[in-house]
């Protein structure tokens, strides 16, 4: 009997370790991949100097003002209306049918493949205007961060005890003051989350910026035109006959894993710090 | 020894009498009823206890008074309390109004997740045009009344959640005090804390009830004698007995309020 138990543990143990390893197997891969892959293309250059034609040497300065333009543009649209709609959700509204209909409609935005959003905007806004733009790829981003700035925003919203919100109205303070001096200090830690773990979400998606900002070869800092990005370059780089493309590729590649990487880890900081 | 007096914002009753005079209340909990037909007179200037055993509507009633009960859709009060000679019930009342006249202390302390003097200064602002040093004054003499400020004063930018229970619930008493209420609803202020601080609170409602008049609710029936001048004792919704306090300890009328006092039942 004894025997049995230990041999059921011991094969437990095993299985379970086996499985976390080949999990993290591949993790490990791709991270070793794009490192040593990327490292090798990394050098001043890169921020400096253009997306060069086949052949010739270049970098992804161009690449990284766009994306950096389209993200933060999407940020500063994306993250006030998510914390008002959130807002609605877990406090205001928290009683209404409008409420629920729009938390359902929310979280069917939420798990919308990101192409369709793409295919989406490149209907209303890229066929009005004639041709492909950075706002349009700002416009799509928007449309991916907006959904999960919402839904963490109302989570975090209602996780701070009911308590503290009885606590505060009884002091006959109007709702709006109880929402933004209270209710927000004691959630800020959960939204803050939510707006990184978007901000890395968008930053690395490819299929929405394919139908809007689509791509720009050369120097443009206007967001009327094709702006250039770094997820569709490396799409187009890594997909190219030429070598020194495929570098800029993994070069791009390294850098968004790192910026991506270094967000979850400031998220993993601020919550435990939170937490405390 | 302080004098009897109204704080500012709100009015004395019309003399001769109560403070808070609940006439023919019902409440409702969705279709549950949870208070029947409730008379009862608060004098000002006392503390009224409230006890009975769990689930007889002694929260309820508080919650009924400042009206808190407002936040959720599915609850309601009918009748009539009179507060200071006009009836809060009704709707053209205002809700504002009625919280800064009566203040609320819950069973746990609820400190706000920022400064000990945010804490205090939070409402304030909204009531009063302040300038920073009347604002600091203010915040002094909140925590001064709650016998907090000799412990706190050299920390008031630190966070109110680093504070003891029993200091951050003396918090959230000054914190209710700080916009100046002439009623205070203690609903089972002690019941989350160390015998203490217990001690601490229940010294405090003795010297609040000079300028305040305090309701509270309690599971203790120790603390009611301690605290109290008078006593009113539910059970199920109903308001069984009220008297003075030593009355009712000593020689309550109904049975039901002997039985629960001797401990048959609760």
């Amino acid at each position: 009997m004894r025997a049995r138990r230990r041999l059921a543990d011991v094969l437990a143990w095993l299985f379970a370790t086996a499985a976390t390893l080949f999990g993290l197997n591949w993790l490990a891969w791709i991270l070793w991949t794009t490192i040593s892959r990327g490292v090798a293309a990394l050098s001043p250059v890169l921020v400096t100097q253009m997306t060069p034609p086949p052949g010739q040497s270049g970098g992804l300065a161009n690449a990284f003002y766009g994306s950096a333009v389209m993200v933060l543009l999407a940020l500063l649209v994306g993250t006030p209306v998510g914390i008002a709609a959130g807002t609605y959700l877990a406090e205001h509204g928290r009683h209404s049918r409008l409420a629920a209909v729009v938390g359902f409609i929310n979280d069917i935005l939420l798990s919308a493949p990101s192409i369709v959003i793409g295919l989406f905007v490149y209907e209303i806004v890229v066929r009005p205007m004639g041709h492909f733009s950075g706002i349009a790829g700002a416009i799509a981003l928007a449309m991916i961060l907006l959904p999960i700035v919402t839904r963490t925003t109302a989570e975090a919203l209602r996780l701070v005890p009911n308590q503290m919100r009885e606590a505060a109205f009884a002091l006959g303070v109007p709702a709006w003051k109880v929402t933004a001096q209270i209710l927000y200090k004691a959630a800020i830690s959960g939204i803050v989350t939510g707006v990184l773990l978007a901000l890395a979400r968008i930053a690395g998606e490819t299929a929405p910026l394919l139908f809007t900002a689509l791509n720009n070869q050369f120097w443009s800092a206007s967001v009327t035109q094709p702006l250039a990005n770094v997820p569709v370059v490396i799409f187009q780089y890594a997909m190219s006959p030429y070598d020194e493309w495929h570098a800029l590729a993994w070069a791009g590649a390294l850098v968004l894993t790192a910026f991506v990487l270094g967000l979850n880890l400031i998220v993993r900081l601020a919550a435990r710090r939170a937490s405390r | 020894m302080m004098p009897l007096v109204e704080p500012l914002n709100c009015e004395a009753p019309p003399s001769g009498t109560a403070k808070i005079d609940i006439r023919g209340l019902d409440f409702f909990y969705g279709k549950t009823q949870a208070l029947k037909a409730v008379d009862l007179a608060m004098p000002a200037h006392a503390v009224t206890a409230i006890i009975g055993p769990s689930g007889c509507g002694k929260s309820t009633l508080l919650r009924a008074i400042n009206r808190i009960y407002d936040l959720y859709p599915n609850q309601r009060a009918t009748g009539q309390i009179v507060i200071d000679g006009k009836n809060v019930l009704s709707s053209s009342y205002s809700l504002s109004d009625l919280r800064r006249c009566v203040g609320m202390v819950f069973q746990k302390p609820t400190p706000f997740a920022t400064t000990i003097r945010k804490n205090v200064a939070f409402a304030l602002s909204y009531y009063d045009r302040l300038t920073k040093a009347e604002l600091a004054d203010r915040v002094e003499d909140a925590l001064r009344q709650a016998a907090l400020w000799d412990e706190v004063k050299d920390k008031l930018e630190t966070s109110a959640l680093a504070l003891s229970g029993g200091q951050q619930q003396r918090l959230c008493i000054a914190r209710t005090l700080a916009v100046q209420p002439g009623i205070i609803l203690l609903d089972e202020p002690t019941s989350a804390l160390d015998p203490i601080s217990t001690a601490k609170i229940e010294e405090l409602i003795h010297e609040l009830k000079r300028r305040f008049t305090i309701v509270i609710v309690t599971h203790n029936m120790q603390q009611a004698a301690r605290v109290s001048q008078r006593t009113a004792f539910f059970h199920l919704g109903d308001l069984v007995e009220v008297g003075d306090t030593a009355q009712i300890f000593t020689n309550p009328q109904v049975q039901r309020t002997q039985d629960y006092i001797t401990g048959r039942y609760g």
